[in-house]
């Protein structure tokens, strides 16, 4: 397994997922109402800035995963720290996303189930995909793009009948300060969780450029991410945007064609079964990794069984309601700051002196 | 109910998971791997029973409302 490597376009098509997993279901933020959509721009633009480091500190050690790099760069004590805070990182996000893909299927299919039943369903899949190895992994998430994207694409067709372009009217009503303020959450919440392709930085090749991995994965989800905001706003109008939970849901439970096409909303929920799991199996893989980095072990994929399973104990402890659930945005933007921005700053000005330092010794011996 | 269908998956979880994996991994793999299945397993049956531990999320709230003062 460890010496299996995504292509480009494995790697493009799996952050694309990556962010899609929740942006599908959720849409935008309902703060800014008619302007959410210039939110989406603002969040692109700085995921953008946040992903040229990202990319920088892979083309710095090429073929290395984060938790390689961080014992390299700042050696064995403070390298194994990081890890945790990392592994940590991992292990939350896959809870949260678990959490929320449970309450939405329990709100929209599955009202009497309990949750722990829906998890372990979810854990089998999870499981499986995780330890079929990299390489299926990536051809999984080319996969699951040929359905994501056409369902998409479909879903915003149908819709067309229903829009109100009116409703994203008067456009820049909430000021260039909370525009800005949405904006960040906006990256925090889902743009800069791509911080997380790190841990499998080691599985793409050294001659694909990360930056432009980076970069065409962050415009593609970007301008998907902005035609759903459009269309749910269009559909929905900003203050149903702002009351419903899962406006893409509701958007598609709305459209109604003729007497032949309405309820088209599962197609919604396959998107985000798709997209849930793909996230979810990459925190495991993630987790797993630094696990495996932590205690020195060489193959990471032992320890998926006991990382599925710790999520799922979190998650189920992670918020009281649903409510808690959405509450809970307002504090994780400025919770994800070290994960997202400084550690992976700190990791790169670091690593920069280290490659540096290293490079002017090797001409030293050379000379 | 709950409690048995928790226990049949990590029993399903040991027998295809576990055991084969046990003949070609070193000690210590095999107690992280224990330890953690146990840490779950312990929060996972308090669940079914209702009882719930504490929750990361108010602690992580707190502690970000307490830095920034939101």
């Amino acid at each position: 397994m460890e010496n299996e490597f995504l292509t480009r376009r494995q790697a493009i098509c799996f952050l694309i997922i990556f962010v899609l997993g929740s942006t599908i279901v959720f849409g935008v933020t309902g703060e800014l109402e008619q302007d959410a959509w210039i939110a989406v721009i603002g969040g692109v633009l700085i995921a953008l800035v946040f992903s040229l480091v990202y990319a920088r500190i892979m083309k710095i050690y090429p073929e290395k995963s984060l938790f390689g790099i961080l014992e390299e760069v700042f050696g064995k004590i403070l390298g194994k720290v990081l890890t945790v805070i990392f592994t940590w990182y991992a292990i939350h996000l896959g809870a949260a996303i678990m959490r929320t893909f449970t309450d939405y299927v329990s709100s929209t299919a599955l009202p009497t189930t309990p949750p722990i039943v829906i998890m372990i369903v979810m854990l089998a899949v999870v499981l499986y995909l995780a330890k079929s190895g990299t390489e299926t992994f990536g051809k999984w998430c080319v996969a699951a793009i040929m359905i994501i994207i056409p369902v998409f694409i479909s879903v915003t067709l149908f819709s067309l009948k229903g829009m109100n372009f009116a409703n994203l009217l008067p456009v820049f009503s909430h000021g260039l300060g909370k525009t800005l303020s949405v904006s960040y959450t906006q990256f925090s919440l889902p743009f800069g969780e791509i911080v997380l392709f790190l841990a499998a930085a080691g599985t793409v090749r050294k001659e694909d450029s990360p930056y432009r991995i980076y970069i065409y994965s962050i415009l593609l989800v970007g301008l998907i991410a902005l035609i759903v905001n459009l269309r749910n706003l269009a559909v929905l109008g900003p203050e149903l945007v702002k009351e419903s939970y899962y406006p893409s849901f509701t958007t598609a439970k709305i459209v109604n064609i003729g007497e032949f096409l309405a309820r088209i909303e599962s197609l919604i929920s396959m998107n985000f079964m798709l997209a849930g799991l793909t996230k979810i199996c990459f925190c495991v893989i993630a987790a797993s990794m630094g696990t495996a980095s932590l205690f020195n072990v060489k193959k990471y994929n032992v320890f998926m069984a006991p990382t599925t399973f710790t999520i799922i104990a979190l998650s189920l402890n992670l918020y009281k309601n649903q409510m808690q659930l959405f509450e809970f945005v307002k504090e994780y933007q400025f919770y994800v700051i070290p994960f997202q921005i400084i550690l992976p700053l700190i990791i790169w000005i670091a690593a920069e002196i280290k490659s540096r330092i290293k490079r002017i010794d090797q001409d030293k011996e050379s000379a | 109910m709950l409690t048995i269908i928790v226990l049949l998956t990590y029993f399903y979880i040991f027998i295809f998971d576990f055991l084969p994996m046990k003949k070609n991994r070193s000690k210590k793999e095999i107690i992280i791997y224990s330890v953690s299945m146990i840490l779950s397993l312990t929060v996972l049956i308090l669940y079914t029973f209702g009882i719930k531990t504490s929750q990361p999320t108010d602690f992580i709230a707190k502690t970000v409302d307490a830095l920034l003062g939101i």
